[in-house]
């Protein structure tokens, strides 16, 4: 069975006036039905660009998709006219958004916001359309989802608010979920919340998921495989637990490495990378990683590794490969 | 439907501090209601500006007279019980005058605000919205029209165009010259008003509209598949609201002081009609002998432009309440 999403060699190119950016450059993958993939890395690291791109949600100008293909549902996405594209959008792929303070209408109410998208999408009549959207937001767990429906966004709380954008964006039943750090705005315990739930909505109606986070450890339990992006590249992609196991890519493993939980000791010192994200506009034709790794060679700021299979869906793009078939490392 | 409260996920509650912060259901426009309800000066204004409405729909009720019917058997009077405000030099009823000239000022003013925000308030939201080269052409264009001094270019306009409706009698401009003599001259002046104060409100709208469209909440509006119409008409315009409301409230004192302006000079109300500034020139003449035909219509301007200027102030502290708290 093909996968429901297949993205291939895809580069994204910012033209600003401070010059031109790879955002993105030469990133592929797959994602199947109902399985849920997970973007990892930091700021910067094109994770967002990447998923952005998918439903045609980049700002044009300054953004510009520069290669690759996208097929969603075998279907060429960068093909499609903008009408095509925008009955995709909503009602095929539907995309929570980071901050849920900024990504609602504040001076509508939340139920005219939710009813909208199938309205349009569904051709639902306003008995109908608002029918579903209590069902939406009682599944979400909002509490007399009846009368949250005449609230406006600034009467909800933030974890609430976001689980109205998370209603939003299942309302039209979408075979694809992107979510871009959706949880970060929020404190830990909603963010706990957040994630059973989607998991549980999700795996209930086979809905594939991408998940978009810097913090690998919100992956663990969740994603069915991982990606660790790193200055617009692939640096690593494996099934979650393998991920987790046998990282072998030096920047998976600080990652891994750098995480802290309830083991981690008191007066242990807290582990870090070295040095910062590379700066727009100063990525290296060889790996954007080198300049902080401490096992490079001469090659690797150079030449870009290949991403290539080093056992089963693991995929490793690396000259040195320090940690490979090795015991797991770090904590 | 409902299995994910059964799987035992806590439901989140709000914080007691959110519910004591903001009124149930309480949308953005009942708030800046309440909040122009606590402003004295907002609410005696739009009380006045009622009281004026309600005096001009209704002048033929309250007065016995006819605002051209001249009684030569009682010209020049001072005020009395039977002409509160006196007689001009014609012998019509001063107040009668004045409760018809709130009725030109008023119409004018509303019915040119609208025009004005048909003309601006789109070409404003698509300017911006759209951007790039069209933006650039729409906005040289609204610069080259900005240059002239507003009440200059209107001034200019009905030299041309009180002639030009004079003499036009078929087509087009017969239409526009017969409604024009309908209203008492005032089309010509709506319409070299309209001209040229749409370019304020385009601005404002464009503003807005360029900070806005970068809002998050358009890029998820977009991310629900909405269309560029419905993005713009439900999701941006509604935001750009606040301040064009405001505009449009000192823009109704701008217009009826432009009207009043240029019938005083004899370019807009045609005599008889009782606009404000017709009865102000004609008063003028008479400043020594009887001052009252002069004060009459000048007070009546004055505590209307006020009355709006108090309610636009008061608008603005009640929709963006970040601004500045007069309380």
């Amino acid at each position: 069975m093909t996968p429901l999403l297949q993205v291939e060699d895809l580069s994204v190119r910012f033209t600003t006036h401070q010059g031109v950016n790879d955002a993105v450059k030469g990133v592929s993958f797959e994602v199947g039905h109902g399985e849920v993939l997970g973007i990892v890395g930091e700021s910067a690291s094109g994770k967002s660009v990447t998923a952005m791109s998918i439903p045609d949600l980049l700002p044009t100008p300054p953004a510009e998709i520069i290669g690759g293909r996208i097929l969603f549902d075998e279907r060429d996405v960068r093909k499609m006219s903008s009408l095509e594209r925008r009955q995709l959008r909503g009602r095929e792929i539907g995309v929570v958004f980071q901050d849920p303070m900024t990504a609602l209408n504040s001076v509508r109410r939340v139920g005219v916001q939710l009813m909208e998208g199938m309205r349009y999408h569904l051709d639902l009549d306003r008995t109908e359309a608002h029918r579903r959207a209590v069902d939406l937001l009682e599944q979400v767990g909002i509490p007399s989802p009846a009368e949250r429906m005449k609230a406006y966004p600034h009467e909800l709380s933030g974890g609430m608010r976001q689980r109205v954008m998370i209603a939003s964006a299942l309302a039209c039943s979408p075979k694809l979920l992107i979510a871009d750090e959706p949880t970060t705005a929020l404190d830990v315990t909603v963010q706990a919340q957040i994630v059973d739930m989607v998991r549980s909505i999700t795996a209930d109606r086979d809905m594939s998921v991408i998940w978009i986070t810097h913090d690998l450890s919100l992956l663990s339990d969740f994603a069915d495989r991982t990606l660790v992006m790193y200055g617009g590249r692939v640096m690593e992609e494996a099934p979650t637990a393998t991920l987790f196991r046998h990282a072998e890519h030096p920047y998976t493993a600080g990652l891994l490495a750098s995480i802290v939980d309830t083991d981690t000791r008191r007066d242990q010192q807290l582990v870090s990378i070295p040095g910062t994200p590379p700066i727009h506009g100063a990525a290296l034709d060889g790996c954007p990683f080198s300049p902080r790794c401490s096992y490079g060679v001469e090659k690797c700021p150079s030449v870009h590794p290949p991403l290539e299979r080093v056992g089963d869906g693991h995929k490793v793009a690396c000259w040195v490969r320090p940690f490979a078939s090795k015991a797991p490392n770090g904590g | 439907m409902s299995d994910v409260i059964e799987s035992g996920l806590p439901a989140e509650q709000s914080s007691p501090m959110e519910a004591v912060a903001f009124h149930d259901g309480q949308g953005p426009a009942r708030a800046a209601w309440q909040r122009l309800r606590r402003n004295r000066s907002a609410m005696l204004s739009l009380g006045f500006l009622a009281v004026l409405a309600f005096a001009a729909i209704a002048a033929p009720l309250l007065t016995p007279f006819t605002y051209d019917g001249t009684d030569f058997g009682a010209i020049a009077q001072s005020p009395s019980s039977s002409h509160w405000l006196g007689t001009d030099a014609l012998g019509r009823d001063v107040l009668t005058r004045i409760l018809y000239g709130a009725r030109i000022s008023l119409s004018l003013a509303v019915v040119g605000q609208i025009v004005i925000l048909l003309i601006g308030v789109p070409i404003g939201l698509i300017s911006a919205y759209f951007g790039g080269r069209f933006d650039l052409f729409v906005q040289r264009g609204i610069d080259v029209l900005y240059a002239f001094p507003p009440l200059l270019f209107v001034i200019v306009a009905m030299t041309y165009l009180r002639p030009t409706l004079d003499d036009a009698d078929s087509g087009f401009l017969g239409v526009v010259a017969s409604i024009d003599d309908l209203t008492g001259g005032l089309t010509g002046v709506l319409l070299a008003m309209a001209l040229i104060l749409w370019l304020t409100v385009a601005r404002l709208v464009r503003g807005q509209v360029l900070s806005l469209k970068e809002e998050e909440f358009v890029l998820a509006a977009n991310a629900t598949g909405a269309s560029h119409l419905r993005i713009m008409r439900r999701h941006i315009l509604p935001n750009a609201f606040a301040p064009v409301i405001v505009a449009t409230t000192f823009g109704i004192p701008a217009a009826i002081m432009m009207e009043a302006g240029l019938s005083f000079l004899g370019l807009g109300a045609q005599p008889p009609t009782p606009s404000w500034g017709i009865m102000i020139a004609e008063g003028v003449a008479y400043i020594r002998s009887d001052p009252y035909l002069l004060i009459a219509p000048g007070v009546a301007l004055g505590a209307t432009l006020l009355a709006f200027n108090f309610l636009g102030d008061g608008l603005r502290d009640a929709m963006d309440p970040y601004v500045y708290d007069s309380s």
